[in-house]
């Protein structure tokens, strides 16, 4: 509601300039048009309104729209709402006061709806006494988020110096409604509980943006301001208490952080985030066919529950230059550099209530404690080069053009093939378009990528121990899930190491009627790490046949079509435990 | 406790394929009226196929324990169409005034559903009048 508030604030401000030109006795010389529609909306609803309604309205009503535009000397107003329903409308308002003041307004309201998880699928019980089970505590809530956004701009520009232009942005989205909740308890059963958590959360950006411009360039600067709040952070939850499943006693109070003995806990945390960024941009181009441009951003991130921070500064360039008629060369630059803050974890060490650990912390057995810094797999260093040329063939020779683009992503901690913290990708292409009649236009494209150490996960699955049989998991000698974890042998993946991509596009305009194509495949695959076997490839074509048919009718067909096979291992663990 | 045998490991072929039809039609024959109609029927499989992930051995040592993984290239698929039609009617009674009919149909189908089968159709039917001035 209040970012409709503020578009309906903005709309009012509009009506200033009315108030201004009639008191300075400007003539409205010019025109107006307004229109005013309403009516009535029914909709009907059979079976769930989850996936055919997912982002619309399913309200009955009153509907609405109102247009005004208006040409004066003093400037141009064009204001539009439609209202379709209570969760359903959008509004637009752009004025312009004597090309001193331009602003652009937007509002759009829709409903999402999330679904609701019944769990029916998380019930089920061994022969021995372990179980999965699920409570709703929540099951008549209907999980839906109202989405709403209203998106500023003004620009102000002084008519004693036009090259300076000031602007100021302001965005603020609102979600609020109810998402689903989900706790789970371990030990007993694998217990989950499902509950409605309210959620109120606004997203507000504040934007500063200066830029001076002359005949042959521009530098912009822009400083914005997020705050993500939530009024609702968390919920809460009673874990079950830790017993095992067969004995009901609390044997494994050593091995969890916590059960029922703390009482209600928060969970669900959503975290309330601020962000700022700042950023500087610089455009040339020049009489000789030289275009010049740099950017460089600078952004923080702070997670306001844990006081997490995560910076970003990065570079752009790029240079463009023609070399008489046919030949073009572009080049593109950035390095950049990303910065989160490890966290250090200090696991609780509880005491086991009975059994053989009684009155023993998991570290008094086994001498682990598991305290650990744990980094941030995103801190990285990154360098980007592309360059492309293109060469016209003539007049009707068609256009070949060729591209290398280069990327590294040096990782400071996250490795991604044992001793490798780095990857690189080379991608090379080569296209031709070509008109070889009039209305007649094809494409064709190919690129040949390939990726030095591509993200993978090492050691991530297929783990090889071999043990003895134990009666109970206490004797000292029992493999620890970390020893099951460290006998793992195979790198998974979801990334390709090398791959290929084809794609032809065909436009062609036959008397009224535009025939349009497009087939891409793509290919790739992976199998650089120990058991890696990873591949895809995919298909995807589109068709569209358009005609104005004549002055009184217009029609369209179109088809999409697409298929992808994806290969991949799975491997799992042979034990139990 | 019957400790830990290795791994069983196994190769999985996962494939979807979708389909979208799209046409449309819009007739104004004169200024003062004007039809348009527009459908679109999407469909989209995708699943794995079959795969086993044996312990046999393992399983004959500790019998409380099973490795049959005959169902579980269906817990993910997905088999599902949507329907959208729609249509819309103005009639000008005068250069400022005219009226205007909408409806729109969705109908989605899941005939393979994960968590619960979110089937479903919708029919929105508005009918307004406008003046412009």
């Amino acid at each position: 509601m209040k970012t409709l508030n503020r578009f309906v604030l903005a709309a009012l401000l509009t009506a200033l300039p009315f108030a201004v030109a009639a008191d300075d006795g400007d003539e409205s010389t010019n025109e107006t048009t307004a229109s005013i529609e309403v009516g009535g909306l029914y909709t009907d609803v059979d079976g769930l309104p989850d996936k055919a309604a997912e982002f619309n309205t399913i309200e009955d009503g009153v509907v609405g729209k109102v247009k005004l535009q208006t040409f004066q000397d003093w400037g141009a107003v064009d204001f539009k709402f439609t209202y379709l329903a209570n969760d359903e409308n959008s509004g637009l308002l752009d004025f312009d006061v004597k090309r001193m003041v331009r602003s652009h307004n937007t509002y759009d309201r829709f409903p999402h709806r999330l679904g609701h998880d019944p769990m029916h699928n998380l019930e089920s019980a061994s022969i021995n006494g372990k179980a999965v089970q699920y409570t709703d505590y929540s099951p008549d809530q209907d999980y839906v988020l109202d989405y709403s956004v209203f998106h500023d701009r003004t620009e102000l520009q002084f008519p004693g110096f036009r090259p300076l232009t000031l602007a100021v942005e302001f965005r603020q989205q609102e979600r609020n409604g109810h998402t689903q909740a989900f706790t789970t308890s371990h030990c007993d059963s694998c217990h989950v509980k499902s509950q409605a958590h309210r959620r109120d959360q606004t997203t507000t950006d504040g934007t500063l943006e200066a830029a001076v411009a002359w005949k042959s360039g521009v530098v912009r600067a822009r400083y914005t301001d997020r705050s993500l709040t939530e009024k609702h952070q968390t919920v809460t939850a009673t874990f079950d208490n830790n017993v095992h499943p067969e004995l009901q006693v609390p044997v494994f109070d050593n091995r969890m952080q916590y059960d029922d003995d703390v009482g209600p806990v928060p969970a669900d945390l959503k975290p309330e985030i601020d962000k700022n960024t700042t950023r500087l941009d610089f455009r040339w181009a020049s009489r000789s066919g030289w275009a010049i441009t740099a950017n460089g951003i600078w952004s923080s991130t702070e997670n306001q529950y844990t006081g997490n921070n995560a910076d970003y500064t990065g570079y752009i360039a790029t240079v463009t230059k023609r070399f008489g008629d046919n030949l073009r060369l572009r080049w593109r630059g950035k390095v950049y550099e990303t910065e989160t803050n490890s966290v250090y974890v200090d696991p609780i060490q509880r005491v086991s209530q009975a059994g053989p650990h009684a009155g023993l912390t998991y570290a008094q057995v086994y001498g682990d404690t598991f305290d650990q810094d744990r980094n941030s797999a995103l801190n990285r260093d990154g360098l980007e080069s592309k360059i492309d040329a293109s060469y016209r063939l003539g007049h009707k020779g068609g256009t070949v053009r060729g591209q290398w683009s280069f990327k590294t992503i040096d990782r400071e901690f996250y490795e991604v093939l044992p001793g490798e913290k780095k990857t690189t990708k080379n991608v090379l292409g080569l296209s031709y378009r070509i008109r070889p009649a009039k209305g007649l236009r094809i494409d064709a494209e190919y690129q040949y990528g390939d990726i030095s150490n591509a993200f993978m996960l090492i050691d991530g699955s297929c783990s090889t121990l071999v043990s003895d049989r134990y009666d109970n998991p206490w004797q000292p000698e029992t493999p620890q899930y970390q020893d099951f974890q460290g006998a793992r042998i195979a790198e998974t993946t979801a990334s390709a190491s090398s791959w290929n991509k084809a794609a032809l596009a065909l436009g062609w305009s036959f008397g009224q009627t535009t025939l349009t194509g497009r087939y891409v495949y793509w290919d790739g695959s992976n199998s650089d790490g120990d058991l890696t076997d990873w591949s895809k490839n995919r298909s995807t074509a589109t068709v569209t046949l358009w005609s104005p048919g004549g002055a009184s009718w217009d029609w369209y067909v179109g088809w999409a079509y697409q298929d992808m096979t994806l290969e991949a291992p799975a491997c799992i663990p042979v034990f139990d435990g | 406790m019957g400790g830990q045998d290795g791994y069983s490991r196994s190769l999985l072929d996962y494939n979807e394929e979708s389909n979208t039809l799209l046409a449309g039609v819009t007739i104004h024959p004169s200024d003062r009226w004007r039809i348009g109609l527009d459908a679109g029927y999407t469909t989209a499989e995708a699943g794995l196929d079959p795969f086993e992930l044996r312990a046999d051995d393992y399983v004959a040592r500790t019998p409380s324990m099973s490795f049959d993984f005959s169902r579980t290239h269906t817990y993910s698929d997905l088999d599902v169409s949507r329907l959208n039609l729609d249509a819309m009617f103005k009639y000008k009674f005068t250069d400022a005034f005219w009226m205007r009919l909408w409806y729109r149909y969705i109908d989605y189908t899941d005939d393979a559903p994960y968590l619960y089968d979110t089937s479903g159709s919708i029919q929105w039917a508005t009918a307004s009048v406008g003046y412009s001035f």
